[in-house]
């Protein structure tokens, strides 16, 4: 028997003398480097059977993640498990795998380009990882291919790695941890909570660990039932399934330049629309309604909310493209439309355009279709869902707040609580709340001076910063969705840009917290001043 | 809500309101008399006539006066209804002087004159009689006056955007505002100071006569109406930019801290933590702008900070062209706007520190989830309910925004220029960016003209008095209408 497991046994509290390091972050963060290392194995069988020739560089690359993963992990062991700790955990985990999650990248020298240096090769590789891990869907990859290309620059096991990270990335690798770190117990949920979007954790098993194999089961299954509706759809298995990771984790990569723009299918758009909003709403309500509840939806204050925000931006953009009369027949605009909206509404971010300047290319629209897209941005999916945003829960507390204070100032001496139809919203979620969005808003401002101050364009910077911290993907301008990063933000900038998507997926209070724990460890390792 | 209270106390401010923009037309109209040709005597008679009775019915209208205990929604509905009375008047006065394209372009001057915005349908003012052009800078400084009064005396206790206690701890017992009559003229001397500052410095540093006048309301009102097309760019003048900047900062100063200088409380007053910040910005704006803008001078950038940041909106170099940085700084200044108890609008300092103060504290509780603290700005522990109305104005201000800018849907900009121009109506700036340009004069639709003219209404009265007023009068047209019980027949008798 294992040690860890010896020790979560003794009843008496008592651990047995070890040398392995208490660090709960190296521990966790270990863990998270060895699950995401049989995802690259594959990607080198991927590779090797495919085109391309980079098999031994992804090979290499699985041993280093299995290799420093195993270290990390037996080489330490859980320690302290306060809430702040927890953050700091998933936040370095997030970051060690999305920084070495670059190096499939560097080895392929996917992103060498004649007379560009190697730092902005790494810069590039870098982008590219948080990228995918965070499931925003932003690129640099500026040789992507087009459908019935024989020859493609980029081998099939690197781009289908691309695929992989979103697809971890979505339901999130500290969940997937958890689900085989049995030590862990109640303070599981700790975890869940920071990893997960929205302001509230639900239990969907009294066991955490179970929630969290609840929620991965669900995800393997919705990935499964995507790809076979794409297959049915008429693409390729190979394509379906490469597709289905990016859409079942609202992240949004395609293999192909101009996304299933490429397809230029009805059907497969039509199945990726109903896919991207199931994604990009709350997965607890889906594993209730599949086992419990057939009328959890309807109930469900946000999953109204979300869907609502949808048909209203849908029908809007559908108006305001036709009134333009640039977009063809009302049809087409209808399709561009309803498109989009769903897209960016879910945080996927797959374009529908043939090409730029086409209806589905969003770049090319006008500025009042833009700012519903803009809006949609920051607003985002359901919490508890792969999207990103800032999440349709917080906008419905947020209106209501704002409500609750015209109530007060009205009548100062009544108490108004914050209502949601017809159930309170606690106060303590209230502040969080508004702390949060405030935090929010702060990061995006923030974000646009910076990006802009390091030679961003303003139009494509505010959309690439509301689109990172909401890890959509496209932004407007020379980064729209026929386009890439590359052409739009210099390399600082875009470095900033991938901090974004990482407080973004992380919902901020990770990241400011990743820096707060270890301050504290190390201050606990120092010998007392005042001893006797 | 709307009680009869209420709707008696009414006429008092709305009658305020006419005589109010009625001094302002007649003030015009008298300058036209003396500096404009006789080809305008028509429209000047026009003028007076409009005038005079606004005066009479103002005073015939607040002379029904009703005392009552006035509570915080009193107040706000008060203060649309003295706004409402002086954009009528103006209303009356930009139709009646006839020099404008269409009735829309009219109602869009008026409204953007009495809450200081300075946005214009005119594309060149300098075509314009001198009455009018008079007019366009005489009605925001009237109305900018009584939004001061309010803002000061009566709205601080209900709107968490200005708090009097630190000012009355650090003072003891010697405050701005004690009594509505003392408020009164203490404000109004402070203005009238401020103005004739500003006039005398820019009649000093070269300008004409009636440009001083005309710039110097502008500037003390932080309305951004100008005389030129180009603004005070026109004057390309070193001298004239710098008096301005210093008037657009005075101007977008608390008039309180002005005060306090004036009484020799200088080292207190350095000491507010809205004015650092206030003053932090500006020093940060400027130093950023200037480094990172292409071409911007060092003045220019110093202007531009000042012009944006007071929300006043007057132009002297084009910060549009100067790159993305300065672009994005400067529309994020406007958007926060000037100090508490100032001419200047946007979601003011005041809050900001309290929103970052908040924030702070939330955070530390995050990493010490057992920490308890109390917030204190200026030495003074702030109310955890005005701490939580300042949010609610946030989220109100920022839904606002996001609703203005898509519902503009000005065909003609991009989305840098439709959220600047949804920045600028609801801060009541004068400048936005079109084609990557700055500039005041709006081309719009009359659907994009009638949003943006409720955009300035509710950024110059600070969104909830608006919406409280609405749906009072909503409540009250109601309840006078008879009642109807469905499914029961009411007996005649009953």
């Amino acid at each position: 028997m294992r040690e860890w497991q010896l020790q979560a046994r003794r009843p008496d509290g008592f651990q047995k003398p070890t040398r392995r390091l208490r660090s709960t972050v190296a521990h966790i963060s270990g863990l998270a480097l060895l699950v995401v290392a049989p995802g690259l194995m594959v990607c080198a069988g991927v590779e090797a059977f495919g085109r391309g020739d980079d098999t031994i560089p992804l090979l290499i690359c699985a041993g280093l993640f299995g290799g420093l993963g195993a270290l990390m992990w037996s080489g330490t062991r859980l320690g302290d498990l306060a809430p702040r700790t927890v953050f700091a955990a998933v936040a370095w985990s997030w970051l060690l795998v999305s920084v070495m999650g670059a190096l499939p990248y560097v080895l392929a020298r996917t992103f060498a380009q004649p007379g560009q240096g190697r730092w902005i090769e790494l810069a590039d590789a870098v982008f590219e990882s948080v990228s995918g891990y965070t499931c925003t869907g932003s690129t640099v990859l500026t040789t992507l291919g087009d459908l019935g290309d024989p020859d493609p620059e980029v081998g099939d096991g690197v781009l289908f790695y691309r695929q992989l990270t979103q697809w971890y990335g979505g339901m999130g690798f500290v969940q997937l941890v958890i689900t085989v770190l049995p030590t862990l117990g109640g303070r599981a949920i700790g975890f869940i909570g920071a990893e997960a979007t929205g302001p509230n954790t639900e239990r969907l098993s009294p066991r955490a660990t179970d929630t969290a194999r609840i929620l991965w089961k669900l995800y393997v299954g919705a990935t499964v039932v995507i790809t076979l509706g794409y297959v049915v759809a008429g693409m390729r298995p190979y394509d379906a399934l490469a597709h289905a990771l990016t859409t079942s984790a609202t992240g949004g990569f395609s293999m192909y330049n101009d996304s299933l723009g490429e397809f230029d299918s009805l059907p497969i758009e039509l199945w990726a629309m109903a896919a991207m909003a199931f994604g990009g709403s709350n997965w607890a309500l889906h594993w209730v309604f599949l086992t419990r509840d057939r009328s959890v939806y309807g109930r469900d204050h946000e999953f109204r909310a979300y869907i609502g925000v949808l048909i209203v931006a849908s029908t809007a953009l559908t108006f305001m493209l036709w009134a333009d009369g640039g977009y063809g027949t009302g049809s087409t605009a209808l399709r561009a439309a309803t498109f989009n909206a769903i897209s960016l509404g879910s945080s996927t971010g797959f374009g529908n355009a043939q090409g730029p300047g086409t209806a589905g290319d969003i770049a090319a629209w006008a500025a009042s279709p833009l700012l519903v897209i803009l809006l949609l941005m920051f607003v985002g999916g359901m919490s508890g869902s792969t999207a990103g945003g800032s999440k349709v829960i917080r906008s419905r507390i947020l209106l209501a707040i704002s409500h609750r204070t015209l109530a007060e100032v009205r009548q100062p001496r009544a108490i108004v609580p914050v209502k949601l139809g017809r159930d309170i919203v606690s106060e303590t979620v209230v502040g969080r709340v508004a702390t949060f969005m405030m935090a929010y808003l702060a990061l995006i401002v923030g974000g646009l001076l910076v990006v802009t101050l390091l030679g961003g364009e303003i139009e494509a910077s505010l959309a690439g910063v509301v689109g990172s911290l909401g890890n959509m993907g496209p932004a407007f301008g020379e980064a729209g969705p026929t386009s890439t990063f590359q052409a739009a933000f210099p390399t600082p900038a875009r470095l900033v840009l991938a901090f974004l998507m990482l407080a973004g997926r992380l919902e901020l209070f990770a990241v400011l917290l990743m820096f707060a724990a270890p301050r504290r460890s190390v201050r606990a390792l120092r010998p007392h001043k005042h001893t006797f | 809500m709307a009680s009869r209270g209420t709707i008696r106390v009414l006429p008092l401010p709305f009658g305020v309101g006419l005589g109010t923009s009625g001094v302002a037309v007649l003030f015009s109209s008298m300058t036209g008399l003396v500096l404009d040709d006789r080809s305008h005597q028509q429209m000047l008679a026009r003028l007076t006539v409009v005038s005079i009775a606004a005066i009479a019915i103002g005073i015939a209208i607040a002379r029904r006066q009703h005392v009552a205990r006035i509570t915080p929604a009193m107040a706000m509905s008060m203060f649309v209804a003295g706004w409402t009375g002086a954009t009528l008047v103006a209303i009356v006065a930009f139709l009646a002087s006839g020099h404008l394209d269409s009735t829309f372009d009219s109602l869009f001057e008026a409204v953007s004159a009495t809450s200081t915005t300075g946005l214009t349908t005119v594309d060149d003012p300098q075509t314009l009689p001198h009455a009018i052009r008079l007019m366009r800078v005489a009605l925001p400084w009237c109305t900018g006056f009584g939004v001061l009064v309010v803002s000061m005396g009566v709205l601080p206790a209900a709107v968490a955007g200005v708090e009097l206690a630190p000012v009355r701890r650090l003072h003891g017992r010697e405050k701005l505002v004690t009594t509505p009559r003392e408020a009164l003229k203490r404000i109004s001397g402070l203005y009238a100071l401020l103005t004739a500052v500003t006039v005398i410095g820019l009649r000093l540093s070269g300008l004409g006569s009636f440009d001083s006048i005309s710039y110097g309301l502008s500037i003390a009102s932080t309305s951004g109406m100008s005389n030129h097309a180009d603004s005070l760019g026109h004057f390309d003048s070193f001298a004239v930019d710098a008096v301005a900047t210093v008037g657009m900062l005075a101007a977008g100063g608390n008039l309180l801290v002005v005060w306090w200088a004036i009484r020799g409380h200088l080292g207190p007053v350095l000491q507010s933590t809205e004015l650092r910040l206030y003053l932090t910005l500006f020093v940060l704006g400027v130093v950023t702008v200037f480094a990172a803008g292409d071409g911007l001078s060092i003045e220019s950038a110093a202007f531009s900070v000042a012009s944006m940041l007071s929300t006043t909106g007057l132009r002297s170099g084009d910060w549009a062209a100067a790159g993305g940085y300065p672009q994005a700084a400067l529309i994020v200044l406007g958007g926060l706007g000037a100090m508490s108890g100032s001419l200047g609008s946007g979601f003011r300092l005041a809050r900001v520190a309290r929103v970052a103060l908040e924030v702070r504290r939330r955070l530390q509780q995050l990493v010490n989830p057992a920490r308890v603290s109390v917030l204190r700005m200026d030495g003074t522990a702030l109310n955890e309910d005005s701490l939580k109305r300042t949010f609610g104005y946030l989220w109100m201000h920022a839904f606002t925004l996001a609703l203005l800018a898509v519902l503009l849907n000005a065909r003609s900009l991009d989305v840098i220029g439709t959220a600047s121009l949804a920045v600028a109506v609801v801060s009541n700036n004068a400048t936005y960016v079109d084609d990557s340009a700055i500039t005041t004069t709006v081309r719009l639709s009359s659907w994009s003209e009638a949003v943006a003219m409720s955009g300035m209404m509710l950024g110059r009265l600070s969104i909830y008095p608006v919406l409280l007023t609405v749906a009072g009068v909503g409540r009250w047209l109601a309840r006078q209408r008879p009642h109807q019980h469905a499914g029961i027949r009411m007996r005649p008798d009953a």
